[in-house]
């Protein structure tokens, strides 16, 4: 999603990786902003409650703990998120 | 491992001096009164209007009312009294999703995020198929124990496992039952923990076949939702890694062709031939989709598919509480019907007490969220004081939602209710054996005939809507009948219709893959202490074998539900609700002796739900293997069954063949042994639970299972929203984070996810230590 911010900037909360509702965010696009903030918040919210921020938040978490050390790419990251989760089984209540 | 940087001492505090927030929560101001009588008042109209009201009628606006008053007073005020007595966070003390972050599994995660995946967790087909059932006693009794329930036991529950679970670095409910009560209490718990995954799996997947057997509409379009999850996990995993939101609106909008276009498919008579199933051969079909969905890669169907169930969850959730409160519908039903003093009725037997507290397990009180709340969500959680927004509120969310099912239920006429919900027994599955056992009933105010019910099956795309027990159908008609009059008329009644029940199939199929995988891994757990291969869990074959017999257990329950002669779910669905309340008993056991540690003067926050627990399922328990009235008693109609056969007759009750009768058999020593079983479980753990609770209360025992304190080096407010002190440390935060000098200052306890290498970044090296090798906890 064009709504996750792309850099591995720290932030106060230390890993309130997923920019909430809330607007934080500095205003980028002025003109249609207004109009697109509510919708775009709503969008980065979901996205947070998917977990489709995992991957920033890892880079966010590298960077602050070992900066300028190689990461993971992307689908490396994934893939071994899976292999976790297969192996780490979460239940889904009723 | 840590950050080579010295703490940087100029560096904001980690949380509100105590004392501020303490004054800051005390103080009154005006409009902080006048918020609270307002909110106070409206909250005690509309629990008066509830429960004075002599109407023909009465306005769902009222159940929201007064369900979220009481949840808001409850919050501000008893769920205050729980933090500040009981758990006692310390927003100075780091969490586990802080001191062990690798950027994986824990990761402290924004509050209001947490909260929403938190809340698609717990919330499944639970909380919409009891109250449905249960809308059978009248309105009132479900919508007080619904509200009063969750507010005095299943948040309570809810919020403190959670929190205790966080002390202890994101520990299971099984792993702190072993520890805190000791091996035999510790080895019931998980013991009953397995047995009530397996019971609870089966009577979901029993819901699913009840409300898609014989729906070819319904067929073809849940059925497209595993095409649909195998799409997303292929494009997931090759084409766009990582564009979770984009292949989810993806998936959103081919599950939205799949409802549409299963009316045309449904309308051809080769769609029509080829969805039309039956409940065995759906039975069947859950069976071996469990197997193979449980043994096929995470990212292939269960993530991709997980989704889709959270994203249509949260979806359905807002537009349902939007239309009610937009289409406000009159409910035409009594505040308490007959059947709360009867033993006979047709959705499900047994009186108000105890029937209705285990008819509606979650939504009031839910054992199984011990499950959630221990383990995967404390990993995440920012700052301890979050933990009562999380669980207390996480929890009384799902009883929202339940509240919102119950009104959906309620909304229906009375008759088509009983026509739908009553067994195919009494009805004999035809619209006249309907028309004539639900006017037999001689219910005041109901009266059916068989137009209602041929129109409003053709209204939703069904061939036919009687007897369609389990809950989901009702609640489906329910759904769209309160949406219809919101959005696209009576044309769009079949379209809501299916809607609703994909929304119910799609996260009960995900309960029942996870529950399988979940239930596979305690098993090699289990038998690897005698077997020790077994507790290898890469090694394929006893994976396989795992989920086989975890597989035949719940899929054998399943079996004997759709083949009951008696109805299936009217006689299952007390064991789900039995064993889901046994389990929150367990939980809060486990609460009360760590509470007794901490908090001795504050226990009764713990025995009052613990008690009510306990007597509510022991109090079921009994009757179910005691009761001399068939319909109730597992052994009663177990004996009567038997006597019928030695008496050489061919048919008895419900049971037309002698097989059948063989069939009732059979099934009621099943329930009846498993009822014993849980009995004999739940009171061993709660036994060793008063044990060690007088323990510690004689000696003042301190020592505690927590993990050592680590100081924390993050803030983040504790609610929604955040008070004044919070938003003005917040800016402090900002203020700090944004001088780069100060970077890193925050990075306390790393982790070792990624390890460094020299390779450039993205090579495929595989030195990049995979970020799953950060685990080693169980």
């Amino acid at each position: 999603m064009a709504a996750i911010p792309s850099s591995g900037r720290p932030r106060s909360t230390g890993g309130a990786g997923s920019p909430g509702g809330a607007g934080a965010q500095g205003g980028a696009r002025p003109v249609i902003a207004t109009v697109l903030r509510p919708v775009l918040a709503v969008g980065r919210y979901l996205n947070g409650v998917l977990g489709g921020d995992v991957y920033q938040r890892y880079l966010e978490h590298r960077e602050r703990t070992h900066p300028g050390e190689p990461v993971l790419s992307e689908r490396e990251y994934w893939r071994a998120r899976h292999a976790h989760e297969e192996a780490h089984p979460e239940g889904r209540c009723c | 491992m840590s950050s080579t940087r010295t703490p940087d001492t100029a560096a904001p505090p980690a949380g509100v001096d105590p004392q501020v927030l303490e004054a800051e929560s005390k103080k009154w101001t005006p409009t902080r009164v006048i918020v609270w009588v307002a909110i106070s008042l409206l909250g005690a109209v509309a629990w008066a209007v509830l429960a004075i009201s002599r109407g023909e009628t009465i306005n769902a606006i009222w159940f929201v009312f007064a369900a979220v008053c009481t949840y808001l007073v409850a919050y501000r005020f008893y769920a205050k009294f729980i933090e500040r007595k009981v758990a006692r966070p310390d927003d100075f003390r780091a969490t586990p999703a802080e001191a062990k972050d690798n950027g994986q599994d824990f990761m402290p995660t924004d509050r209001r995020v947490l909260f929403g995946h938190h809340f698609a967790a717990i919330a499944g087909a639970g909380p919409l198929v009891g109250p449905v059932l249960a809308a059978q006693m009248g309105y009132l009794p479900g919508t007080i124990w619904i509200i009063v329930g969750v507010v005095l036991a299943g948040a309570v529950q809810d919020y403190l496992v959670m929190f205790f679970s966080m002390r202890r670095g994101g520990r299971s409910l099984g792993q702190m039952a072993r520890e805190e009560l000791g091996v035999i209490g510790g080895t019931a718990a998980i013991i009953a923990t397995l047995l009530i995954m397996v019971i609870i799996t089966a009577i979901l997947a029993l819901v699913v076949v009840n409300s898609l057997a014989e729906s070819a509409w319904g067929v073809y379009s849940v059925g497209l939702t595993i095409p649909i999850a195998l799409f997303m996990g292929v494009y997931l995993r090759w084409l766009r890694p990582g564009k979770v939101m984009e292949v989810s609106v993806i998936g959103f909008i081919l599950l939205m062709f799949a409802i549409i276009s299963g009316r045309w498919v449904a309308a051809t008579a080769w769609g029509a031939d080829f969805f039309h199933l039956n409940k065995t051969t759906l039975a069947w079909a859950i069976i071996i989709y469990g197997f193979v969905a449980a043994i096929l890669p995470v990212w292939l169907l269960l993530a991709p598919r997980d989704y889709l169930s959270t994203f249509m969850k949260i979806g359905v959730i807002v537009l349902l509480a939007l239309a009610i409160l937009v289409v406000h519908p009159s409910l035409s039903v009594p505040k308490v019907s007959t059947y709360a003093f009867r033993e006979d009725g047709p959705v499900v037997a047994g009186q108000l007490f105890p029937f209705l507290f285990v008819t509606i397990a979650c939504g009031a009180l839910s054992g199984f969220h011990a499950l959630i709340s221990s383990g995967t969500t404390p990993k995440l959680v920012q700052k301890e004081r979050q933990t009562r927004f999380l669980g207390y509120g996480g929890m009384l969310m799902e009883s929202f939602v339940a509240i919102m099912a119950l009104v959906a239920a309620l909304s229906i006429d009375q008759g088509v209710y009983y026509a739908m919900n009553s067994a195919a027994g009494a009805t004999g599955g035809t619209v006249e054996g309907a028309v004539k056992f639900v006017n037999s009933l001689g219910l005041t105010g109901v009266h059916l005939d068989g137009g209602t019910l041929t129109e409003l099956a053709r209204n939703v795309g069904e061939t036919n809507i009687v007897s369609r027990t389990g809950g989901a159908p009702t609640l489906a008609v329910g759904i769209s009948h309160i949406m219809h009059q919101w959005f696209g008329g009576t044309a769009m009644m079949g379209f809501w219709y299916h809607f609703a029940i994909m929304f119910e199939a799609l996260f009960i199929l995900t309960a029942v893959d996870a529950g399988t995988r979940v239930a596979r891994f305690m098993l090699q757990d289990a038998v690897g202490n005698f077997v020790p291969r077994f507790k290898d869990n890469s090694w394929r074959l006893g994976a396989w074998i795992a989920t086989a017999i975890m597989v035949a257990a719940w899929g054998y329950i399943l079996i004997l539900g759709v083949t009951d002669p008696l109805g299936g779910i009217n006689t299952f669905f007390p064991l789900f609700g039995i064993s889901n309340q046994l389990l929150a008993a367990i939980a809060l056991a486990v609460v009360m002796a760590i509470v007794a540690k901490r908090a001795p003067k504050a226990l009764w926050v713990v025995i009052v739900p613990l008690a009510a627990a306990v007597v509510i399922t022991t109090a079921a328990s009994l009757y179910k293997i005691f009761s001399p009235v068939p319909s109730i008693g597992y052994w009663a109609q177990n004996a009567a069954y038997s006597q019928a056969l030695a008496d050489g007759k061919t048919s008895f009750g419900t049971a037309k063949t002698v097989e059948a009768m063989h069939a009732v058999v059979r099934n009621t020593a099943v329930q009846g042994t498993l009822s014993v079983v849980f009995l004999v479980l739940t009171l061993i753990v709660v036994v060793a639970a008063i044990g060690v609770t007088v323990k510690s209360l004689r000696t003042h025992r301190v020592e505690t299972t927590e993990d050592p304190e680590v100081p924390s080096r993050i803030f983040a407010p504790a609610g929604l929203i955040a008070s004044p002190s919070e938003r003005a440390l917040e800016r402090e935060w900002e203020a700090y984070t944004a001088v780069p000098d100060a970077v890193g200052a925050a990075a306390a306890g790393s982790s070792p996810a990624a390890g460094a290498s020299d390779g450039a970044s993205g090579g495929r090296s595989g030195s990049q230590g995979s970020a799953g090798d950060a685990e080693g906890r169980g």
